[in-house]
């Protein structure tokens, strides 16, 4: 009789298996990002309060830039970009940096997208502790819509893994997509309203600026964070609409390329 | 005595695997690449056959070897079975958990400790967190590395590297190892673990697929032996056999690149020969091992008689290669200083056991005629009638007779004298 295959048990067991081989992966990442450093995991909180500091100052005094709380209001959209652009990078990458396992182990390769992107998820979480730290200290109201980050910040992660298995898998196939990442992640950076205000923009260019997918996200996740207020209707339906097409587009562009990979990694 | 036969289930099954490679320098990396040799026709047009319409049957307990050349699809066979890779064609089956491919650079995080690798690794073949808890222990005591389990793995040596590979490998139960190549590295001592530990798990019915170049390695321990030639099995068959063809075609090749005019007599007359190498016939005659030996007394206990009382000696062998005349399983029973007292065997009619698979013989005493003392049983099969042994039993099985009449048998009489004594009688004579 046939022994059930360790990837195919039904349950609690099967559920229990695949939380802990994310976690090993997701700590491996983490781990291997930050061995040799002095400061490990308090590089995750430094990073973001850098770019806000730089930020922070050059806008506040050579663009004049009028927001109240600008430092919390920088360091919240930071935060949320970052999230998308880690994910894409590592997301992008997964695959091909663990090909010698996929070389030598059975298991779906679409499982390393989804390892980078809840790295990256940790890293938005232990992020959020100097964004509360600069919040309280440069007076920002405290209001209880933060708990609705949750319900933001989940379609969000769906989106990136969609993207980033997408990604990732025509990565394999042709290695062009890793280089030209980079520039594109930087245009979608300044096209996404970080370090200013939506409002600030003309309207004819801001309907355009909604066509960048992340923007919707960014805003969403700064209104329960930073403004303190309920998500916006039509924009919350839109970013779980966005959410489930990404997913959707990852999962048809992985299959049909996956019994290639072994090929090509 | 009884004959009992069960159909030996397979553990892989794989039919018509077909792998098709493209050649490097085709293949296209990048999208420019891709484009430019799609406009101009040359896309993809240069591929080998990694493996053509290759079968493989692996049954539990079974060792297999795939010997050949570089390159003539060993791994890639491997890797199909592992079901790692996706043939171009062909079906594979597999019934059983499979440990990950043992071969040399196993997919450590050459970043991490041992034993975070450890973790890692098993996990991804399917152990939780709390099951590797249980097995770290004996997993370290294995790889046997001291202070460098907690090392990163990127300071191992390539031995150190297979050993804490191996050692994973093993801890996860598999039914099925494929190993490429590894125990070439070990040290000695490691190797000889590692053969140990290979036993013991084929003994609990574990398969192995085995790749390598150690001819030595394939005799010892290979049930049965695949050569491979540019992707196509040609020879399946006894380990033996299989390494003398391999070693023919390898003498051939080294041969047909010499120039004509440096060739030896002999070797042209090798070469003309070529054609007459053994082609992938089955075996003319049948292959077959001893699985087991048990001896049952009269309370089931094992390795244990009473004299007087019904017992039998039952014989599990396994037929790897179908017999056209049945196979002969006898048995003997020798005193503890190795002279025969008596044998028995099945002659060569049980047809049953001319199948493939496991059969069960079983010879049933009504009584025990031998006196207390140990003696040894020794399990047998032989082919062509009696003419031909396949195999001797290595493994002695004791056999403790015990007699009631006489407990001690001080005097080392080998038949129990009680037995057959009906009436003693003393006469005065004149």
């Amino acid at each position: 009789m046939a022994a059930p295959r360790p990837h195919q048990i039904a349950g609690r067991r099967a559920v229990e298996q695949w939380r802990d081989l994310i976690t090993l992966l997701v700590q491996r990442d983490l781990r291997v990002r930050y061995r040799g450093s002095f400061l490990g995991y308090l590089w995750s909180m430094m990073n973001p309060l850098l770019y806000m500091a730089i930020i922070a100052f050059v806008f506040s005094q050579f663009a004049k830039v009028k927001v109240e709380h600008f430092p919390a209001f920088v360091l919240s959209g930071q935060l949320a970009w970052n999230l998308f652009q880690q994910g894409m990078v590592m997301g992008t990458n997964s695959i091909l940096a663990n090909g010698p396992l996929l070389r030598k182990v059975k298991v779906p390769a679409a499982l390393f997208p989804a390892v980078s992107v809840t790295s990256v998820f940790v890293n938005f979480l232990l992020a959020l502790v100097p964004y509360a730290i600069v919040a309280a200290v440069t007076g920002v109201r405290f209001s209880p819509w933060v708990l609705a980050l949750p319900f933001v910040v989940a379609p969000y992660l769906i989106f990136i893994y969609g993207l980033a298995l997408t990604v990732g898998t025509i990565n394999i196939r042709f290695r062009d997509v890793g280089h030209v990442m980079e520039p594109l992640l930087q245009m979608a950076y300044f096209a996404t309203p970080i370090m200013y205000p939506v409002e600030m923009l003309p309207d004819n260019y801001r309907h355009l600026l909604y066509l960048n997918p992340v923007v919707s996200y960014v805003m969403q996740i700064r209104r329960v964070l930073f403004d303190g207020m309920p998500p916006y209707g039509p924009q919350l339906a839109a970013i779980y609409a966005l959410a489930a097409a990404s997913l959707a587009l990852g999962i048809v562009v992985y299959r049909k390329n996956r019994d290639g990979f072994i090929y090509n990694l | 005595m009884t004959v009992s036969s069960t159909t030996s289930d397979l553990i892989v099954s794989a039919r018509g695997i077909n792998v098709r490679y493209k050649m490097q320098g085709i293949r296209t990396n990048t999208l420019k690449e891709y484009v430019l040799q799609r406009l101009s026709g040359k896309h993809s047009l240069t591929t080998v056959d990694a493996l053509a319409s290759a079968d493989l049957d692996v049954r539990r307990g079974e060792c297999v070897a795939l010997i050949g050349h570089n390159g003539c699809g060993k791994s890639t066979f491997l890797k199909v079975i592992a079901e790692i890779l996706k043939p171009r064609a062909g079906t594979v089956a597999v019934y059983g958990r499979v440990a990950p491919l043992i071969e040399l650079g196993a997919g450590f995080d050459p970043e991490l400790t041992g034993k975070e690798n450890v973790y890692l690794s098993c996990s991804l073949m399917g152990l939780s967190r709390k099951e590797i808890d249980r097995r770290l222990g004996a997993i370290e005591a294995f790889a046997d590395l001291g202070a460098y389990f907690e090392q990163p793995v990127k300071t191992y040596s390539s031995g150190m590297y297979m050993r804490l590979g191996f050692s994973c490998a093993m801890a996860i139960d598999a039914e099925l190892l494929l190993i490429d190549e590894i125990l070439a590295v070990g040290d000695e001592n490691f190797q000889r673990k590692c053969f140990a530990k290979l036993n013991e798990a084929r003994k609990a019915g574990v398969s192995i697929v085995l790749v390598t170049h150690d001819l030595n390695v394939v005799r010892s321990i290979a049930d049965r032996a695949l050569v491979l030639d540019h992707g196509k099995i040609v020879y399946e068959g006894k380990p033996r056999p299989a390494v003398q063809y391999y070693l023919d075609l390898m003498e051939i090749a080294r041969i047909e690149v010499l120039k004509p005019e440096h060739r030896t007599e002999a070797q042209t007359l090798k070469l003309t020969r070529k054609d007459e190498l053994v082609p992938r016939v089955p075996e003319e005659v049948g292959d077959a091992r001893l699985r087991e030996v048990r001896i049952l007394g009269p309370d089931g206990g094992e390795g244990r008689a009473k004299a007087g009382e019904p017992w039998s000696i039952e014989i599990d062998i396994e037929v790897l290669f179908a017999f056209k005349q049945p196979p002969v399983v006898g048995f003997a029973v020798l005193r503890h200083d190795g002279v025969r007292i008596f044998g028995g065997n099945t002659g060569g009619e049980r047809r049953e056991l001319c199948a493939v698979g496991r059969h069960s013989v079983r010879f049933s005493f009504d009584r025990a005629l031998l006196a207390a003392n140990q003696y040894t049983i020794v399990g047998a099969i032989h082919a062509n009638g009696l003419g031909q042994t396949i195999e001797i039993s290595e493994f002695a099985n004791a056999l403790t007779v015990v007699d009631g009449g006489d407990e001690w048998n001080a005097d080392n009489d080998v038949i129990a004298f009680q037995e057959r004594l009906s009436r003693v009688e003393v006469r005065e004579t004149l």
